[in-house]
């Protein structure tokens, strides 16, 4: 099993306000950090247009990782697809695929914050069939001298993309979703990779959307790529501190995150603006992390594994936005949970 | 007067990933040598080149440079101006602050293919696009109602002369963490870069209309293959003039193609192809040649572009610290 971890998405919420210098200082550190403890693969994430000034460019700050590690794998995850220019986006994850010498592994997503579509002047509708089409430009334009395209929502005629990705024909394919069945078996009919963001997912909605990915993927008679799990995880030595981590940062950043995605709404639809604690939504939300000693965050990766789960991104960042104690537990988590686990590649 | 280097992306290694690692070292050297800036230019569909996003590569360049300024020409036809806001923040926050940006409406109709507006209109929406970047860079809370773009889509703010629309503050106000979700009918894009107000903007053409946009926002030129860099500077010292700037608000920066020897000779005969305003031949030459250049420019920023054919990474590394240890010195008193 591989293990990506993530997600860096260099925010300085309320909750625990940083400089934003600092937090891009901070994760090429963590960057390098991760690569000496064995992890697989690095994850960042995006959005746009966004309080706490959210990363909305992923690939320049791999492209400043990637010179500073030598193997670990270089994640977007997700870069939002339907936001960009597909040409744009296919020439830049050239440029970065070679500057980390083959290391890029593409996640994508579809985005699905309206301001994000409306800020870009984008409508949010036929963000699905959008996503298809810019797959198979990706497909079309790595493979071939000159390409042409006409589709619903992109067209071009003997476009030449320079360079060429380094990793032929693509850097590997992904597609992370949410808890909709659509896009499982979106990614399973193009035949790419599903990554299930399994946050507020209960673990027998994971179970089914795995298995939807795979059914739609057996009736477009296309081979399944790979799958993996992510999820906020916290981690520590014993119960005690398991729990000050969920109280001091998790819960106060995840009810600032609820308020602003605009999660929960009222009887009238309206977006509310302070959630009390007692809310259902925190227990959902606390049910589908992997909290705990080693031991448990074990048994409950295990899990994932036994439903053919090859990857696991562990979020370690949403939980704790201070650096110093992710690196408390992102060691604790490589030396404790990885070694129980069949690696494909070793520290 | 400033001197840099200058990367235009001709791949001439059969991976394009050995390209970069020789930029990168070649970047490297500039700043040991203590040379200003370093400058990476794009091109798009064109086959041989192998940078088509500068601020990529400028991420990577970032990573392995501490002092340099690290100036971008990115090419506005089919970014979105707001895509380009947010890259050039983030690159400007990986690099400390060390951001230069330039930007150029492309040189072919080839560059436009898949860009939905039309080639012949090209300078409006570079324009525009600009006019929406440094905005984004600049204020927080804004709509642009511009001829090519209307940002946020669904806006509800009025149309009139200005296509610039600031916020006004009218309670009760929502902050924008509690506006989630809500109708908006202003953006911000965030984070920031760390130069304040925005990062230098740096305009790569000397078109006439480059000049006198350039000179009304108090923007530099940026001029690669000018082949009259001399009448392009007149035009802009005056049109600064007429604006009621100064001179030493902008930077005017000039490109050639150099490469220098001890035997001014030797180097003339390792040239093979090279354009007819290239600077070869030994350090004394190349300097005299170079202060003539500014003597008739007036410009305040020189950029080498040393990536000619048929010569070796090493001859182009020997060529850079034999320009930054004789001739540099010299320029930059």
């Amino acid at each position: 099993m591989e293990f990506w971890l993530g997600l860096y998405g260099m925010q300085s919420p309320r909750t625990f306000p940083r400089s934003v210098p600092y937090l891009y200082r901070a994760v090429m550190e963590h960057a390098v950090e991760a690569e000496r403890l064995g992890y697989d693969g690095f994850a960042l994430t995006e959005h746009h247009f966004w309080y706490d000034s959210y990363c909305p460019s992923l690939l320049p700050v791999l492209a400043a990782i990637a010179q500073r590690t030598k193997t670990i794998r270089l994640l977007p995850c997700a870069l939002l697809a339907t936001l960009r220019n597909p040409l744009r986006l296919a020439e830049e994850i050239a440029v970065l695929d070679h500057l980390s010498r083959g290391r890029l592994t593409l996640m994508l997503g579809y985005g699905y914050r309206s301001e994000e579509f409306e800020g870009f002047g984008l409508g949010k509708q036929g963000r699905g069939s959008r996503f298809s089409e810019i797959i198979e430009i990706l497909r079309l334009t790595s493979g071939r001298q000159e390409a042409s395209f006409s589709g619903e929502y992109y067209s071009f005629d003997g476009v030449s993309i320079h360079p060429k990705p380094l990793q032929q024909p693509n850097p590997p394919l992904w597609l992370a979703g949410g808890g909709q069945t659509a896009t499982a078996r979106r990614a399973g009919r193009l035949g790419i990779s599903y990554c299930v963001a399994a946050v507020s997912q209960p673990f027998e909605r994971v179970k089914e959307l795995i298995a939807e990915y795979h059914d739609a993927a057996a009736q477009a008679n296309v081979a399944p790529g790979q799958v993996a799990v992510a999820t906020d995880v916290a981690v520590a030595e014993t119960q005690d501190e398991v729990d000050r981590i969920v109280a001091e940062d998790l819960l106060p950043v995840y009810a600032e995150q609820l308020v602003s995605f605009g999660f929960i709404r009222d009887e009238q639809g309206n977006p509310v603006t302070e959630i009390p604690p007692e809310h259902p939504i925190f227990q959902v939300l606390m049910d589908s992390f992997v909290l705990g000693t080693p031991d448990e965050v074990t048994e409950r990766i295990q899990a994932f594994r036994e439903l053919g789960c090859d990857v696991f991104v562990p979020r370690l960042v949403e939980a704790n936005f201070r650096s110093d104690r992710i690196l408390r537990e992102m060691r604790l988590f490589a030396d404790t949970v990885l070694p129980r686990f069949q690696r494909r590649t070793g520290p | 007067m400033r001197v840099g280097v200058l990367l235009t992306g001709e791949s001439r290694e059969r991976v394009v990933a050995d390209d970069f690692e020789q930029w990168i070292k070649y970047v490297q050297i500039a700043e040991e040598s203590g040379l200003d800036s370093a400058w990476i230019t794009e091109s798009y569909f064109s086959a041989g080149v192998a940078c088509p996003s500068a601020i990529t590569l400028g991420a990577a360049v970032a990573a392995t440079t501490r002092d340099i300024l690290v100036g971008v020409s990115v090419k506005l036809p089919l970014r979105h101006p707001l895509k380009v806001c947010e890259d050039a923040a983030v690159l400007d926050l990986l690099l400390g602050g060390r951001l230069l940006f330039g930007a150029d409406p492309g040189v072919n109709r080839q560059e436009w293919n898949g860009s939905r507006f039309p080639w012949s209109e090209r300078w409006d929406v570079f324009c525009e696009a600009l006019d929406i970047i440094v905005k984004g860079w600049s204020h927080d809370g804004f709509a642009y109602l511009g001829k090519y773009h209307r940002l946020p889509v669904e806006t509800r703010v009025q149309d009139n002369d200005d296509p610039f629309h600031l916020e006004p503050c009218k309670p009760p106000h929502l902050t924008p963490m509690e506006r989630a979700g809500r109708p908006f009918d202003y953006l911000s894009v965030l984070p920031k870069s760390i130069q304040i107000p925005h990062p230098p903007v740096y305009l790569g053409n000397g078109d006439s209309r480059a000049i006198e946009f350039a000179a009304r926002y108090g923007h530099s030129l940026l001029l690669v293959g000018d082949d009259n860099p001399a009448k392009t500077a007149a035009t802009y010292w005056k049109e600064l003039q007429r604006c009621g700037r100064q001179k030493h608000e902008v930077d005017f920066v000039v490109a050639r193609d150099v490469y220098v020897e001890a035997d001014g000779d030797k180097a003339r005969s390792r040239i093979v192809e090279v354009s007819d305003n290239a600077l070869v031949g030994s350090p004394g030459e190349v300097f005299g040649e170079i202060k003539a250049l500014q003597d008739e420019t007036g410009m305040r920023h020189f950029l080498c572009h040393m990536q000619l054919p048929g010569l070796s990474p090493e001859r182009i590394n020997d060529s850079l610290r034999l320009f930054a240890s004789e001739i540099r010195p010299l320029l930059q008193m």
